[in-house]
Order: C-alpha cells, then sequence, then structure tokens
C-alpha cells in the first residue's frame, strides 16, 4: 500500500522527516518497505501485517502516527449539504442476512454531471497508483486510500424499483461484473451460488457484496442520480466468496480482514461532499442507515502486573492509561489494583486479549525499551535421538568423497515410480501425492531419495561434471496400503557415477559396484552396526546381475547396485550410475556393536595364499564360509587378497588368491600344523567348488 | 739405497687426484695399501734395511707418508660418498608441487553446516532438539497455532495439501506444540527442519526451505529473556557481539509479537551494502507464545510464560556466503557443493 506524505500531512501535524516517520512506524509494527521521492512529494510502500486493516488508508496511518508522535490529529472534514426529499423516500435498504451484512448506510446525490475528475484529484489517485476513471468513481476511490473504507456508487435510477435488498443470491443467479476480461473488452459473468451475499435491487443482483459491483447499474456518461453504499460485510463470508471467485479487489481486501463498522457514516458524509464538489447535484436529506445489529464492544482488562510479566521490565500505570489513550482507547483506570479496563475502538479489529493490550502498551513505549537477560536455566540440552549417528554418516561419506545433496522433496511421479523399490517397502504402499502442488512437473512427495540423486546426476552431467558421487539425508514419503495418514520415514541415498579416482594421479577406473558396496559398508562400519548380510535381490530400478539387499534379522536394511540397463537407456545415462539407498530408521533402531577390547595376540601368526581357479558363478561369500565351516581352530583370518581375469584365464572363470591367516592363542604353531590346515582348505575349495590349485 | 718420501707424496697425491668413483678408489687403495704389493707396504719393508742411525728419521717419514696416503684415500671416499649421496637424492627428488594422493574429501552441505552450528550452540545453551512430521495435520500446522479456519495463512495459495486435513507443515512452529503436548514446562526446545510453502521458484524464493524454530516456556520468561536468548546466539553464530531489536509484527501464535533483527556487524549500525543500507539485518520473527497456544496444549498462561522465535537457515546461509541465487541450496550442482 502506498501513502503519500503530503496528503498524510494534512492530517496529522508533525515535523519529523518522512524517514524518521518511517522508522518509528516500522518498529510500531506497520512496516515501511521503500521511501520514494516524487514531484516534491514522499511515498511510503507498506507491507501490512493482516491483523491491521485499520492502517490501509492515509486516516488510518495519520492515525497511528498521532499516537506514536504525540501529534494532533485532524480527520478528513465532511460538511455535506443537504436539500429536496429525505432519503428514505426516494429509496429502501432490506438486510436479510444480518450475520454477513449487520450494517448498510445509502445516500442518494441527486443530478450530477459525470465527466473527467478535476486535475488535483487525478494527480493524487495516479501518484498512488490509480486510474482515473470518471468523477464519481474517482471520488469512491480517493475516499478509500483516504478513509480506509470501500464504497460503492450506483446508477439509481437504474436500480429496480430503486432500492437495495442485501441477500444471498439464489440458486443459478448471475452476474456481469466490472471485471474486464484479459481477453479484451468482454465483462466477466460469474454464476453465484446460494452462499454469496450480493447487493439485489427488486429484482436481480446489482454487486457481490464488498467485492465487485455488477456492469448493469455502473456509473456512466447517462447517470444523473447516484445511489451511495457505505456497508460492513462480515470478514469471513467475503472472504470465501472472494476466493470461490478468485476475485482479490481493494474492497475485498479491507472487507475480509476486518473494516471499521463505525467509519460507514463518515466516509459516505466525506464521498457525498466530495461528489456534490467535483460533479455538482444535491444530496437528498438524511442517510438510510440500516444497522440491526449495532457492534459491541466489551471492555478489556489490563494488569499492570501481566503487562510486566512479559515485557520484562518496569512499566508505570500511568504510561500504560496514556499509552492506550493515545491509541484511541476508552480506558477506565481502576487505581487500586492497578489495572484498567479498555475498550478498543471500532478500527481496532485486532485486539480481544489482554495480551492484545500489552503489545499495544509496549508498541506505544517503543519494543527499544526491552533489556536484555538471559534466562536462569538448571537443565542440560540434547540432540535430537540418533544425531551422533547421522552427524557420524555424514563424515563418513564426506571421508570417502560424497558430497551432501538435499533435494527439493517433491519428485516428478513417473520417476519416483522408477525407483519404487519393492525390497525397501513400496510393495505394501503408494506416493504420496500432493492436491495442489507449486511445479507442475513436480507433483508427488518423493518415496525414494534416488529420485532426486539421479535428477541432481542429469544435470550435472549436463554441466560437463562426469564424475558424481552424492549423498543425502532425508526422509521419504509413503502412503501405506491400509489408507492411514502418509507415513515419514528417515532415509540415505548414495549415488555414483563416472570414474574412481582411486587415489592416485595416473590410475583411474570407471566406478562399479563394489564401488556402491563399498559406501554402503563404510555406512554400516560408521553406524557400528552387528551381522548384517548382502544378498541377491530383484530390484526394479538396478541391473538384475548387479543389485543386492542388506539384510539383518530377515529385515532389509537397504538396497545397493547398479541402475538397470532399460532405465539407463531410457534416461540416455552418459555412464553407469551406481545407487543405495538405506533405512536410517531402522538403522538407528539397531543397537550397535559396543567397544570392547580384545588382547593383542601373544604369538606369532603364519600366513598362506591359495590361488586358486574358481568358475565365475560361485560366490565368494560361499567359499568363505565354506571354509569357515571347517572349523580350523587357528584360522583367525581368510579373506580376499587378489581377484584376476582375462589373460590366460577361461573366460567362464576367474583366478582368486586368498590369504588365509593361522595363529594360536596358546603357543606358536609348527609348520606342520600350518600346512596341514592349508591342506584341508585347498581340499574344501576343490572338492566344493571346483576349485583348481593354480 | 734411499726412499725418495718426497716423490712418493707427490706421486700419490698426482694419482689420488685422478680417482672418480669407488671403482678406481679401491684399486688406488690396493696400489698403495696392498698388503703384498702395496707401495707403502712395500717402503715399510725397506726399514730393516736402514741403518740404525737413520731408522729414527726413516720410521717418521714412513708414517707421514702412511697418514698422508690414508687421509687422502678417506678423504677421497667421503667425497665420493658424498656425491654418490647426492645422485641418490638428485634421481629420488620428487615434484612436491604435484597434487597429495588422498581420497578427494566430500562436502557438507551448507544448510548442514549451519544447522549444525545453529544445534550446538542451543544445546550449550540448554535447549532439547526436537522434531515433528513433515506432513501435518491442520490442527498442528494451524489451529493449535492459533491460525484459525479462514485465516489467509491456511489457503492454498500459501500452503500445499495431501488432503483436506493433511498439508506439508508450512513452518517448524508445528514442533512448539508437540513438544509441549509431550512435556511440561520448564522446557526450552530448537526445532530445525524442512518447511513448505507455495513459492514459486526464483532467485529468492524457494518452495521449500529450512527454518529454526525455538520455545522456551517457564515462569517468569519475558520479552526481556526473548532479546537476551537472540542475542547470546548471534554472538556465539558470528562470534561478534551484536545488538537484536525487536520491531512489532503479527504472528497468529505469539502476542505480543515482533520481528528481530541484529546490528549489521560490517558497519555496526551506520549503514553499508550488506545490510542495505538500514544498520540491521532481518533475522527472524518471534513474540511470547500466544495464551490460546499455552490453553491448547494444557498449559497455564497465568503460571506459566514463554518465548518463541523462527528464523530461515537458507536466508542465513545466503548472506553468510553472499548467495546470489538461493535456488543454488537445492540444485546439487556439485561446483557449487565443493565450495563449502
Amino acid at each position: 500500500m502506498r501513502i503519500s506524505i503530503n496528503w498524510l500531512k494534512e492530517m496529522v501535524a508533525t515535523d519529523v522527516d518522512p524517514r524518521g516517520i518511517a522508522e518509528r512506524l516500522t518498529l510500531a509494527g506497520l512496516a515501511v518497505d521503500t521511501i520514494e521521492e516524487i514531484g516534491g512529494d514522499t511515498l511510503f510502500e507498506f507491507d501490512i501485517t493482516s491483523n491491521r486493516p485499520d492502517a490501509l488508508s492515509h486516516f488510518g496511518i495519520a492515525r497511528e502516527v498521532a499516537a506514536l508522535f504525540d501529534a494532533p490529529l485532524a480527520a478528513p472534514v465532511a460538511t455535506v449539504e443537504e436539500s429536496g426529499p429525505a432519503t428514505e423516500t426516494l429509496t429502501s435498504v432490506a438486510i436479510e442476512d444480518a450475520e454477513l451484512c449487520p450494517r448498510y448506510v445509502a445516500r442518494v446525490i441527486r443530478g450530477v454531471k459525470i465527466g473527467p475528475s478535476p486535475g488535483w484529484m487525478v494527480r493524487r489517485l495516479e501518484a498512488l497508483g490509480q486510474r482515473s476513471i470518471n468523477n464519481v468513481a474517482d471520488v469512491t476511490n480517493y475516499v478509500l486510500l483516504e478513509q480506509g473504507h470501500p464504497l460503492h456508487a450506483f446508477d439509481f435510477n437504474l436500480l429496480g424499483g430503486n432500492r437495495i435488498v442485501v441477500r444471498r443470491a439464489r440458486p443459478g443467479e448471475r452476474i456481469v461484473t466490472l471485471e474486464k476480461l484479459a481477453t479484451g473488452d468482454e465483462f466477466r459473468e460469474i454464476e453465484l451460488r446460494d452462499d454469496m451475499l450480493v447487493i439485489a435491487d427488486a429484482d436481480v443482483p446489482v454487486a457481490i457484496a464488498g467485492i465487485k459491483g455488477g456492469k448493469g447499474t455502473g456509473i456512466s456518461d447517462a447517470t444523473v442520480d447516484v445511489l451511495l453504499e457505505a456497508a460492513y460485510f462480515q470478514p469471513a463470508g467475503v472472504r470465501r466468496t472472494a476466493r470461490a471467485l478468485k476475485l482479490d479487489t481493494d474492497a475485498s481486501h479491507r472487507f475480509e480482514r476486518g473494516a471499521d463498522i463505525e467509519a460507514t457514516t463518515r466516509a459516505i458524509d466525506r464521498a457525498a461532499a466530495l461528489i456534490v464538489e467535483v460533479a455538482g447535484g444535491t444530496v437528498s436529506r438524511g442517510v438510510v442507515d440500516c444497522y440491526p445489529r449495532p457492534a459491541v464492544r466489551t471492555p478489556i482488562p489490563l494488569r499492570r502486573s501481566r503487562v510486566e510479566a512479559l515485557v520484562g521490565y518496569e512499566v508505570t500505570f500511568d504510561r500504560m492509561v496514556d499509552a492506550l489513550r493515545g491509541l484511541g482507547f476508552a480506558v477506565e483506570p481502576l487505581r487500586d489494583t492497578e489495572e484498567l479496563l479498555a475498550v478498543a475502538p471500532s478500527y481496532r479489529v485486532d485486539v480481544a486479549i489482554e495480551e492484545d493490550l500489552v503489545e499495544e502498551v509496549a508498541r506505544a513505549l517503543g519494543y527499544g525499551l526491552v533489556p536484555s537477560t538471559l534466562p536462569p536455566w538448571g537443565g542440560s540440552g540434547t540432540y535430537l535421538a540418533g544425531e551422533t549417528e547421522r552427524r557420524a554418516v555424514r563424515e563418513t561419506l564426506q571421508a570417502i568423497g560424497f558430497n551432501e545433496a538435499i533435494s527439493l522433496s517433491f519428485v516428478d511421479r513417473a520417476l519416483d515410480d522408477e525407483f519404487a523399490c519393492t525390497e525397501l517397502d513400496r510393495a505394501a504402499a503408494a506416493g504420496v501425492d500432493l492436491v495442489n502442488p507449486v511445479l507442475d512437473n513436480k507433483p508427488r512427495m518423493r518415496s525414494s531419495l534416488l529420485t532426486g540423486l539421479v535428477e541432481a546426476y542429469e544435470t550435472n552431467a549436463k554441466h560437463g561434471t562426469r564424475n558424481v558421487r552424492l549423498f543425502e539425508l532425508g526422509k521419504r514419503f509413503l502412503r501405506p496400503a491400509d489408507g492411514e495418514r502418509p507415513v515419514e520415514r528417515e532415509t540415505i541415498g548414495v549415488l555414483i557415477a563416472g570414474t574412481v579416482d582411486d587415489a592416485d594421479h595416473r590410475d583411474r577406473r570407471d566406478a562399479d559396484f563394489y564401488d556402491i558396496k563399498g559406501a554402503v559398508e563404510a555406512v554400516i562400519r560408521a553406524l557400528r552396526l552387528p551381522s548384517f548380510t548382502f544378498e541377491r535381490a530383484r530390484v526394479e530400478c538396478l541391473h538384475r546381475g548387479q543389485a543386492a539387499r542388506i539384510v539383518r534379522d530377515g529385515h532389509v536394511l537397504g538396497i545397493c547396485g547398479r541402475v538397470s540397463p532399460e532405465l539407463a537407456t531410457r534416461r540416455k545415462f552418459k555412464s553407469q550410475v551406481f545407487l543405495a539407498e538405506l533405512a536410517l530408521d531402522r538403522m538407528l533402531g539397531i543397537e550397535p556393536t559396543p567397544v570392547t577390547y580384545r588382547r593383542l595376540p601373544r604369538f606369532p601368526s603364519v600366513v598362506r595364499d591359495v590361488s586358486i581357479l574358481v568358475p565365475k558363478a560361485v560366490d565368494y561369500s560361499d567359499i568363505v564360509s565354506g571354509v569357515r565351516a571347517l572349523g580350523i581352530p587357528d584360522l583367525a583370518d581368510f579373506v580376499l587378497y587378489d581377484i584376476f581375469t582375462g589373460g590366460s584365464i577361461p573366460g567362464d572363470h576367474l583366478s582368486m588368491t586368498l590369504r588365509a591367516t593361522f595363529r594360536s592363542e596358546e603357543r606358536t604353531l609348527t609348520d606342520d600344523e600350518v600346512s596341514a590346515s592349508h591342506r584341508s582348505i585347498v581340499d574344501e575349495l576343490a572338492s566344493r567348488f571346483g576349485a583348481s590349485l593354480r | 739405497m734411499s726412499t725418495n718420501f718426497e716423490s712418493l707424496h707427490d706421486q700419490f697425491d698426482r694419482e689420488v687426484a685422478s680417482v672418480s668413483d669407488a671403482e678406481s678408489l679401491r684399486a688406488l687403495r690396493d696400489r698403495w695399501l696392498g698388503r703384498k704389493a702395496g707401495l707403502v707396504t712395500d717402503v715399510r719393508k725397506q726399514m730393516g734395511a736402514v741403518a740404525s742411525e737413520d731408522r729414527a728419521a726413516f720410521g717418521k717419514a714412513f708414517n707421514a707418508l702412511q697418514q698422508h696416503v690414508e687421509a687422502g684415500l678417506d678423504r677421497v671416499s667421503a667425497e665420493i660418498a658424498n656425491r654418490e649421496r647426492d645422485a641418490t637424492i638428485a634421481r629420488e627428488t620428487v615434484d612436491i608441487t604435484l597434487p597429495g594422493r588422498a581420497a578427494p574429501l566430500g562436502h557438507r552441505h551448507p544448510i548442514t553446516i549451519l544447522r549444525q552450528n545453529i544445534e550446538d550452540i542451543f544445546v550449550r545453551m540448554g535447549y532439547s532438539v526436537e522434531d515433528g512430521p513433515e506432513i501435518e495435520t491442520t490442527f498442528f500446522n494451524f489451529d493449535a497455532l492459533n491460525i484459525p479456519d479462514g485465516h489467509p495463512a491456511r489457503e492454498s495459495q500459501d500452503t500445499m495439501y495431501v488432503s483436506e486435513d493433511l498439508a506439508l507443515r508450512s513452518q517448524t512452529s508445528t514442533v512448539q506444540i508437540h513438544a509441549m503436548q509431550r512435556r511440561q514446562p520448564p522446557l526450552r526446545v530448537i526445532a530445525p527442519g524442512r518447511v513448505f510453502r507455495r513459492d514459486t521458484p526464483d532467485a529468492t524464493h524457494n518452495p521449500m526451505f529450512f527454518q529454526v524454530e525455538g520455545l522456551n516456556v517457564a515462569e517468569g520468561i519475558t520479552l526481556a529473556d526473548l532479546r537476551g536468548t537472540c542475542e547470546e546466539f548471534v554472538r556465539q553464530l558470528f562470534g561478534a557481539d551484536a545488538p537484536v531489536r525487536f520491531r512489532a509484527s503479527y504472528f497468529p501464535f505469539v502476542e505480543p509479537g515482533c520481528e528481530f533483527d541484529y546490528q549489521c556487524f560490517v558497519c555496526k549500525g551506520t549503514g553499508c551494502r550488506v545490510c542495505k543500507g538500514s544498520g540491521w539485518i532481518e533475522m527472524g520473527g518471534a513474540g511470547m507464545v500466544h495464551p490460546h497456544v499455552l490453553r491448547t496444549v494444557g498449559i497455564d498462561p497465568e503460571r506459566f510464560s514463554g518465548f518463541a522465535f523462527g528464523f530461515g537457515i537458507d536466508r542465513l546461509a545466503a548472506r553468510q556466503f553472499d548467495l546470489d541465487d538461493i535456488r543454488l541450496l537445492f540444485a546439487n550442482d556439485l561446483r557449487f557443493l565443493e565450495q563449502f
């Protein structure tokens, strides 16, 4: 909202410069966003919070300035010269729904001459961004800017029966509004619902109450007699109708926040006087004031002790009283108890309870008076459960070269479905769709973190960044099949693509399955999760030969593998992409392996390597568990040392070197003992896995 | 027969000067000190034939010769060893300006960096970090926060819904309600997390961002405590003292309500580019918890009072790192992420 300082100063006398006024208003809650100096005037652009509709006009701001600077206030003068017949003999107002319209005031001005407004009015309107229409319409806009109360002017002679009926629309009723369609000169026609309040004449709706006038009864060059409306409409009703019709007008903006029900007569008098001034005519005698339910404002009690308890500094009783009176409150002080009863002025629709009065006092005194203290405390702070583990995961992944991603929680539905993973939990759950997404192409709450990471890979590839190592910690969203409310699962997503440096300047290689598996293992180690296994898995989005699930006690903790060739082709991936998704919420529920100390070995160990040729179909884990099952007592360790394919190795085989470490806790092992154990390993490998010694 | 010691000295000096490597040094050592046919050994063998009155002089001259030869050989030996060591070092010299070898470190997201900082500060100040669902019932997102039906903030142009009564939380203030339902005062809570608003993305808006909500409810909590707490937080976050000021404002769940700014510590309040000339930098919204909110969770507002505050981590990050476009925060562009 724009305010002209020159106009403002016609209503409040102060020598404070515009910057000083802007700063004080801003601190008091009426925020001045920008200050602009134009043609000898200064314009403030305000950002008024929705609780202060009283400040949506020059007079409203002037009231506040007068209170804050203790300056004299001059309300806009309206001297209406009435003549001719009494208004109530010319027209009548009937309110059928006093809930939605508690007050309707009308005046009739006869014999006006419609034409352009005088220059001073045009300039004032245009400086504030309001286009000049004609003298009568301009007056209603002028009074709105001046006093904040929306008015409407009808062509009196076009009102059927020359009267006003305030009622709900009847089913099927329509109205052509004064709103022009974006396409051209056509006016918008609206079909009304029966919960919408309209202003009607004897027959049909002539305006949507508090929102928009109808075209049929609008002011035109042919208008001679004018009926002026100044009414109060219930905020919720105006808001409901304005939203339903997608209409946001200066009038609805004010009515839906709460207009000043007592300002109706002042505004209509001011407008009538101005119309006579700029368009001639005579104002008929008296107003028709239909006010079936006069507003009752209840006194609100305020204790001095309550003020001090909330603001944290001493406030004298007199200062409280003065502050509220300055802001227009009617105050009844009860000095014995240092309490007061305050009745808010009719325009302060936001003040309802004691704490609201505390804020008024604090605003008037200035928030700058609030001292700075630290509250005493005897307890200690705590992190969210699992925060140590979350930080450990982040640090571990970071240490092995992963950058942390944060993706929008909403995703493309089709892409999200690509990563729906039955191994995790999508079998029993669907995605969560937004009713009103902000991005049309992202209407789904992600059911997988992989969706965002894959999009990140594609974005980076587009920028020429081929080597991508990303992870994200966040929630995914699932709608259980039983229709219960969506569940949120804390999850880790990991993505690798491109080449792996292997920490060497000269030796680069393409990422493969074992890189993603390594990342998963690093996370598991960081969380110190006990006894888990990798098992072959069928995951829709992953390569059938390079997909695994991570299992513990029969529960799947996550999946990892390479993106399926079909998906990679469809998405036009330029390199192989490896993914992992881990159920962090489940992992955090597992008791970690405690840190324990084992004595260092007292006797030397003996290392023997076994190099074998095995068919590719044999799983390494079977080899290890087969050897472990032999129960060799002094076999301390048995691990892969080296693997080799190609060269002289047959295509369906691979060469594996396994390293066995023998050690006894009681004595030094003899060469014969070690050789015997070694031989039993070799025999087992040969007989069970068809391995031949190399 | 007399021995010409002088010419032997000269001869040795000539020969030793031409020695260039360990090989020729060994040959020279054999030629002069060889046990059987060394030139010095030969001289010693002549000792018996020297007349007894000359023997002392001969012996002295012999010792001098022997010491001269040994010293000469040792000196050259040391020279050769030095030369070889230098050669080895030269051979093993590397280009120390080549990059070091270690797995490249990844980077924390700037939001995470700030979020962890903020959590650490408030935990030190006795606050507990809490969390709540990101998909909330309208009760927690609106009603309990004193945002009644029909309030503009509830409208679908501001809030994203997944069903009629479930919305993406539009502020972390929802966690206040969960925290106060779980525990009675005194309580100190902060709740960092994702929130969602229906803003079309541009350089200064994202439909998702990160907020931190703070709540302190106990007997006797005042606006002064809020101010002191904000100032202590700013001091710990930026490592500089900066006064905090309140501007009256409106949030339905606080009364009195305000926005809080900290004084720009680049210009100390005189106005500069960082604070856009105002001397103050906007931080967030705050106030005293509204009595309706306290009553909703069964806390007696006559006995307990509390302050609440909220601010955006994204905006803090944008200012701290001077970001020109906050969409970068969620674009996951490695060229961006690797800078933190």
